[in-house]
């Protein structure tokens, strides 16, 4: 998919585990990893609001967009 | 306000359309083993049928009069069979609802076969009409004093062609409803 979610990266920066951000965002486990591994179809803004209140990052900090494109080589 | 069963619980509307769905199973079961059963008699004690129905008649019906009665019947088993089928099916979703979980792709499946069970039940009851008109033809003229009647529609009707289409969009929907839960399932 295009669209990539940088969440180990953030949660690397903040020195947080995949448990804690999922305790404090009241979000399972389970569903912090089909985020994480890219898997998620879609994402609410109440869980991108929490994710980026509790890792004091901006929605552009977790998810970029990468055209397909631009990855193949000439 | 409405109050909607949520899952193992059943209101009034889904505990009334069990009940009439189990009722309406066992008497198409039952009418199907009397019509299965009803070809053999034909054939044992067609000769005797014959005669007592003969008698009302000015000449004496003719052995294809036998024939065309055993493919009316054979028709009529056809329809139950579907009718047994289309009701097997609305059990099902029925009970998926109960189940809480209705919007699935076996359930579109179902719709659609429903439908297209009614359409086929639409056309074999035109040929029962046809076949209705082939045996009274065959059966002539009747006796001064006597008369018969013949009660029932044959043929299709507005309503079962509207009750085709109604489930054929429904399966629709339907498939369409398993696509949402689909994509809410991976929403995070």
């Amino acid at each position: 998919m295009a669209i990539t979610v940088k969440l180990d990266d953030l949660l690397h920066d903040n020195r947080m585990t995949l448990t804690e951000l999922a305790e404090r965002v009241d979000i399972t486990i389970a569903n912090l990893s089909i985020l994480k591994t890219g898997k998620a179809k879609a994402i609410r803004f109440s869980t991108l609001e929490a994710i980026c209140k509790e890792l004091q990052c901006q929605p552009g900090d977790l998810l970029t967009f990468e055209d397909a494109k631009d990855n193949e080589t000439p | 306000m409405t109050n909607i069963a949520t899952k193992g619980e059943e209101d009034l509307v889904l505990k009334s359309a069990r009940l009439l769905l189990g009722f309406f199973r066992f008497a198409v079961i039952f009418a199907s083993v009397v019509l299965v059963l009803s070809l053999p008699a034909m054939a044992i004690f067609g000769q005797h049928i014959l005669a007592d129905v003969g008698e009302q008649f000015v000449n004496p019906p003719s052995a294809s009069v036998l024939w065309v009665s055993a493919g009316f019947v054979m028709v009529l088993l056809l329809i139950m069979l579907l009718c047994y089928f289309t009701i097997d099916r609305l059990r099902k979703v029925l009970a998926s609802v109960r189940e809480g979980d209705p919007f699935n792709r076996t359930n579109g499946l179902r719709l659609r076969g429903m439908g297209i069970a009614i359409f086929v039940i639409q056309i074999l009851s035109a040929l029962l009409g046809a076949l209705i008109g082939v045996i009274i033809s065959l059966l002539g003229e009747m006796k001064e004093g006597e008369q018969m009647v013949v009660s029932g529609e044959f043929g299709l009707s507005l309503s079962g062609i509207l009750l085709v289409l109604l489930l054929i969009v429904l399966a629709r929907v339907f498939d369409r409803g398993a696509d949402m839960r689909d994509e809410l399932e991976g929403t995070i």
